[in-house]
């Protein structure tokens, strides 16, 4: 009840609290919502940048939706983006789990540095983990050098320029930047679980397993929902590692929307066509992470 | 009981060895001298560390390393480049984010779908806004500068600042403002005198982690950055050597770039967990 007037104190701020946002909204919309109508704008027209300027470009309206959609290297940039972000994710996801499950429930010493070691890899600049990797895969990389100690013989397979090996040479690098991430959230997770559950099916005589199972998994589906949605969501943009490991390459075997999107706009100049293309990335982006975060949603508070 | 243990400490080593094996492999070409870049059978570590690579990128003489027509320019202006992109970026955008966070915090601004229309910042690929900013940025002289780039990185990694620093913000017992209220500290202070310094771990998570991002981009920069801004990630791809890529100074440039950022990450590594734990945690509301 005393706190009656104190509510209205805040309420008197109105007007205080947009002010507080407004940097932010200015920002936002400078560089992203005006732009993006921009883009939109421009999906309609067939500007390129070596057609003059862009307003003077005649609205063609949705024939660069129509064409982009048909065109097979498109579809196969979206597959290709599929098979990566399903691979790594899972990959990630799978390994930081089972990590974060033996750093809770085992007992040993130096926890704070191997977790400091595990980290490392997330703090690398992923431009410098596609390099790296890159070198590693190499002819003359590491791979081979392994290969070729434990086998006796010389192994000089061209990892990057053969589509199957490529593709989770891609998937590799990726899981190795971010399994940290998940690794790190899984375990915080599991860390902020109340007690009392487990301790009570402890001593109800559940098994380790079922207790995984039955009552830490459920507890934890909320993060686990965050964390892949959050990692999806950033995988599926990847551009860097692929770009500098393959370009793309062999052919289009590893060629994700991104360095699609970059290849057409940038170094074709099709920028129309390419927008229209990012546009409906984007669209299928949103829903889909409206759909996946529903449950999530309407649970706050 | 003992043999458990050790299954315990082989499972986490061999965890540790994975996690920064690319890391020394790394390290390790950057100590190597040109002919033992693409050596067969692979020299894991050089005997006679060469430091020539390090001296190339910096433009110091390196006899080892015979620069072929001049494609390898010294490195200082990178590194200049994405330090003032970093940390401009940084500044602004937790200042920036702080604000938008405690607004979000404590009045609700926007109601709930302001959080998920921050986030959808981060669901735009960076292609879709870059091309028509490049229009923008061409009659606002912006292309090829770094005060541009920076407005780009903020525009897209300042939401995570939002979604670090609001579950801190949120963890802010309201008791605290009200009391500072009826000592007479006025709404305009009691962000920044009362507020902040209560939440100084979420601000340095969310300044590293946006250091990193501004410092690590590689796609917005290789389209906006290719002469008098050029930033570290971009580069590292100008170095080559004889028509091949210029393995030794490449790895050494990385190690450079990288070194400084995994010292940091270790400083406040308490925060940072404790931040993107919290973001994902509580920061859904």
């Amino acid at each position: 009840m005393a706190n009656k007037g104190r509510t209205s104190w805040l309420r008197r701020k109105f007007g205080f609290n947009v002010l507080l946002v407004m940097p932010l909204q200015v920002i936002l919309n400078f560089v992203l919502i005006v732009p993006f109508a921009l883009a939109i704008y421009l999906s309609l027209t067939d500007w390129s940048p070596i057609t003059g300027p862009w307003y003077a470009s005649p609205i063609i309206g949705a024939q660069n939706y129509v064409s982009i959609l048909t065109t097979e290297r498109f579809q196969q940039a979206i597959m290709n983006t599929l098979v990566i972000v399903g691979g790594a994710v899972t990959l990630e996801f799978a390994l930081g789990l089972v990590l974060a499950l033996a750093f809770f429930s085992w007992d040993f010493r130096g926890k704070p540095i191997f977790a400091s070691i595990f980290l490392v890899p997330m703090m690398v600049i992923p431009a410098i983990s596609g390099f790296t990797f890159q070198t590693i895969f190499s002819t003359q990389g590491a791979i081979n050098d392994v290969l070729s100690r434990i086998s006796g013989t010389v192994v000089a397979v061209d990892w990057l320029h053969v589509p199957w090996s490529a593709l989770s040479a891609v998937i590799l690098a990726d899981a190795w930047q971010w399994t940290p991430f998940m690794f790190l959230l899984m375990y915080a997770g599991m860390t902020a679980l109340p007690s009392d559950p487990i301790r009570a099916a402890r001593v109800m005589g559940a098994s380790e397993r079922q207790i995984f199972l039955r009552i830490m998994l459920p507890m934890l589906r909320p993060i686990i929902t965050i964390a892949l949605i959050i990692r999806s969501l950033e995988a599926f943009k990847i551009f860097d590692v692929p770009f500098i490991m393959t370009q793309g390459g062999p052919g289009t075997t590893t060629e994700t929307i991104s360095i699609f999107l970059y290849k057409f706009a940038i170094q074709f100049a099709r920028v129309a066509w390419a927008s229209a293309g990012a546009i409906v990335i984007f669209i299928a982006i949103v829903i889909v992470t409206l759909w996946a975060s529903k449950p999530l949603l309407p649970k706050a508070e | 009981m003992k043999g458990k243990k050790s299954i315990y400490y082989a499972t986490m080593l061999v965890a540790a060895l994975f996690a920064v094996f690319p890391l020394f492999w790394l390290v390790a070409s950057s100590f190597k001298s040109p002919f033992e870049w693409f050596a067969r059978p692979v020299v894991w570590i050089p005997a006679h560390p060469s430091f020539d690579s390090y001296a190339a990128i910096f433009g110091l003489p390196a006899p080892s390393i015979t620069v072929v027509g001049g494609v390898l320019v010294p490195s200082f202006y990178a590194f200049r480049n994405s330090l003032l992109a970093a940390i401009g970026t940084t500044l602004a955008a937790v200042a920036i984010g702080y604000m938008g966070a405690y607004s979000i915090s404590r009045y609700k601004t926007g109601g709930a779908m302001t959080y998920f229309f921050v986030l959808t910042s981060r669901m735009l690929p960076p292609v879709a806004v870059v091309i028509p900013l490049l229009v923008f940025f061409q009659t606002l002289t912006l292309v090829d500068t770094v005060e541009g780039l920076v407005l780009i990185y903020l525009g897209v990694n300042v939401a995570f600042v939002i979604w670090i620093v609001r579950g801190f913000i949120d963890d802010v017992p309201k008791e605290v403002e009200e009391a500072a209220a009826l000592d007479g500290v006025t709404k305009w202070s009691i962000p920044f005198r009362i507020i902040l310094p209560l939440v100084k771990g979420g601000l340095a998570a969310s300044a590293l982690f946006v250091f990193i991002l501004s410092w690590t981009e590689f796609g917005i920069a290789l389209i906006l950055t290719q002469y008098n801004s050029t930033t570290i990630p971009v580069q590292l791809f100008k170095y080559e050597f004889g028509g091949g890529p210029a393995l030794g100074p490449m790895a050494a440039l990385s190690t450079l770039a990288v070194i400084p950022v995994i010292i940091l990450g270790y400083i406040i590594q308490k925060q940072l967990v404790k931040g993107l734990s919290m973001g994902s945690i509580r920061g859904r509301r």
